[in-house]
């Protein structure tokens, strides 16, 4: 059988919540050896063209990538979209507006944080953050730890940031989707078991939000993903078989702020590529004119 | 967390909570505690874990890529439910924890070589283990039961393990309005021969029943063992000829019970059941009529009320019992062929109970020096006269 690529679709840069520069990540994916990859930072597109410029020849594959956090009345969902064209307008106004809701948030955590419990973090710090592509609230209980409000990461979360109720605006799942069609790109649910992060969507209740996100244009589903046991991976197979749907594979490494290792996708080695997950790279590239048909000799 | 590292196996005990705010930073602590005790065996203790959201999912099953031999033990029900669904205890050791009951004050319904059965409810009883530690037996008698129900056996299978407060664990089972065949007996709600009717029915459903010869002992590989102990106590001519009979006793795929009485067969509605299914095993049905033979007539010999705090039926019903069983069995009344069977039987029930005796240190006491005499003189008496244990 002949060897068949490393893949990790799925990875994040300091431009959102992981930890490595855009540069620094591009070092750890060739060091890992990895053959494609994407980079798919939270409601930006910043770390991909960073990324983007500073490929040289024999570098592995690198595929644009983004993740939409998004809601609706029926719940949270993450919308990966992939190979893109960056420069089109459909992509670039939801990114726009993804940044400024979390900006928005920022400001008014930091508000009550301040006014509710008493919270300062210095200028420097609060600049710092605003400088931030995507600041979140793992950014603000780094802070927290380290001036002293709380004894941990943990307890920031579970005595502070989690009682702080911000009203939200988020991405609907079906302006994300549509976003990433209309600029020539793949959209993809992230982690589908896993809602947006938390959740456990299982059996029908899955089958029925793939079916709704399908109606508004979702092509594929991530169903090689760290966090899966086979069990997982079995169920989101037969509804990407099922639903005719693309299927891909990511780590959703952030540095060191998750311990997920690069290249973690559950894909075992020596096992055959599900035609979806095939069918994906051929498409995928093959929007940039950049065929892969190798891979699969 | 709290953690302790003892033996090269690092335990860490979880929070109450790991959901999206905090798995972060209890994998950042788990991997603090791994770095500062390398160890290539975790167990992460769950006692205290009431809820864990996916993220935590997700720390569990990294900390189980890092470390392989990773287990969680005392997890409560509703996490198990979480963990089995995503099909975590298929891919790693998963151990419940165990509801703690009391069986002060409940009746007791039976009781047998591994353990005492007690009634806790109306519908339901549990087996009580006597080993403090018979975690592993009781998983091994509910697997062997799975695997008979399976089969066609009808039989009850346990469906909770617990802790039994004061020490030990035991199995519960649901029994809805069960009765034994010992108390049907004894309550004369039946007549002896329908009783024994009802029994060999369902021990001839048993013995029909063809197993994969790895999925439960080989009789004949146990009693062979039996009768090496016996080398030494037995005249050696005897001896040899004792283990020539047995292994010329062909090997059998059929399943047999191991420990077939009147008090693991029980009527539940129009349904007889079958219970206790530790014993399970394949082999011959000669090894099972030994076990009968002891079990209805052996044990008691020097005792006559051993059967009565056995079974609670005096040595003649048990014995007539025993006879009427053999007779539906091999399906005749013919004297000579019932005599020529019974001697086989006795053969391998007397290599048991004199086995049994010496390993209890019988040499040691007067009333066991005497079961050892008369195991003994029936073994010499009957060993000369049998060329075959087969029938």
């Amino acid at each position: 059988m002949a060897t068949l690529p490393v893949i990790d679709l799925h990875m994040h840069t300091s431009v959102s919540d992981g930890t490595d520069s855009p540069s620094e990540l591009l070092s750890r994916v060739r060091e890992a050896r990895i053959d494609v990859f994407s980079v798919t930072d939270h409601d930006a597109t910043a770390g991909c063209e960073q990324i983007g410029s500073m490929l040289r020849s024999g570098d592995p594959r690198f595929l644009f990538g983004v993740e939409f956090s998004c809601k609706d009345e029926h719940g949270k969902y993450h919308i990966l979209g992939y190979g893109y064209d960056p420069n089109a307008e459909a992509i670039r106004s939801i990114v726009k507006t993804g940044h400024a809701n979390r900006m928005k948030k920022l400001g008014l955590r930091l508000r009550l944080l301040r006014d509710a419990y008493g919270i300062h973090f210095p200028d420097a710090e609060t600049d710092a953050l605003y400088a931030c592509s995507n600041p979140g609230k793992p950014h603000l209980a780094n802070l927290m730890v380290r001036y002293g409000y709380a004894g941990s990461v943990r307890e920031a979360f579970s005595n502070v940031l989690n009682r702080l109720h911000v009203s939200d605006d988020y991405t609907r799942p079906e302006d994300a989707i549509r976003a990433v069609l209309a600029s020539n790109g793949i959209p993809v649910l992230a982690h589908p078991c896993y809602g947006d992060g938390d959740q456990l969507i299982l059996g029908d209740e899955l089958k029925k939000r793939v079916e709704r996100l399908c109606e508004f244009g979702l092509e594929g589903l991530e169903c090689f993903y760290s966090g899966f046991t086979n069990v997982l991976q079995s169920e989101t197979l037969a509804l990407a078989d099922a639903y005719g749907l693309y299927v891909t594979a990511g780590s959703d490494y952030h540095g060191t702020n998750k311990l997920i290792a690069l290249a973690d996708t559950g894909l075992s080695e020596g096992k055959r590529f599900p035609k979806g997950l095939e069918r994906f790279l051929a498409d995928a590239f093959s929007r940039n004119s950049k065929p892969v048909d190798y891979y699969f000799d | 967390m709290n953690d302790q590292f003892e033996n090269g196996i690092l335990t860490v005990w979880l929070p109450e909570r790991i959901d999206s705010g905090c798995a972060a930073s209890v994998e950042a602590e788990l991997s603090a505690i791994r770095a500062k005790h390398p160890s290539d065996a975790v167990i992460l203790d769950c006692a205290s874990l009431e809820y864990i959201s996916s993220a935590g999912l997700r720390v569990i099953l990294r900390t189980k890529k890092a470390v392989p031999d990773t287990k969680l033990i005392n997890v409560g029900d509703s996490a198990y439910d979480i963990l089995e669904m995503t099909g975590f205890t298929e891919m790693m050791e998963i151990q419940r924890a165990y509801r703690v009951i009391s069986v002060d004050g409940c009746e007791v319904i039976g009781e047998g070589a591994n353990g005492r059965v007690y009634r806790i409810g109306q519908d339901t009883v549990v087996k009580v283990y006597r080993h403090a530690d018979a975690l592993p037996e009781i998983h091994r008698e509910r697997e062997l039961a799975r695997t008979a129900f399976i089969l066609g056996v009808p039989t009850a299978i346990p469906y909770l393990v617990v802790r039994i407060e004061g020490g030990g664990y035991g199995s519960v089972f649901e029994l809805l309005n069960a009765t034994s065949f010992a108390k049907l007996l004894i309550r004369g709600e039946k007549p002896i021969d329908e009783i024994a009717e009802m029994s060999i029915e369902l021990l001839k459903t048993i013995h029909g029943i063809e197993v994969k010869p790895d999925s439960m002992p080989s009789m004949r590989q146990t009693a062979l063992g039996w009768a090496d102990y016996l080398k030494g106590h037995l005249p050696y001519d005897l001896f040899k000829k004792l283990r020539a009979l047995i292994e010329a006793v062909p090997e059998d795929t059929h399943m047999l019970h191991g420990d077939y009485h009147l008090k693991n067969i029980t009527r539940q509605g129009d349904e007889n059941l079958v219970l206790d299914m530790d014993t399970l095993c394949h082999g011959h049905p000669i090894f099972e009529l030994a076990s009968m033979y002891n079990a209805y007539c052996g044990f008691s010999e020097l005792d006559y009320d051993a059967v009565k705090r056995f079974l609670g039926i005096d040595r003649e019903t048990s014995l007539a019992f025993w006879r009427k069983s053999l007779q539906l069995y091999l399906n005749t009344a013919d004297e000579d062929t019932l005599r020529a069977v019974e001697d086989k039987a006795k053969i391998i029930g007397y290599v048991r109970l004199l086995r049994r005796s010496l390993r209890r240190n019988g040499l040691d006491t007067e009333e066991g020096r005497q079961q050892i005499a008369c195991y003994k003189a029936h073994l010499i008496e009957l060993l000369p006269r049998v060329d075959s244990l087969v029938f």
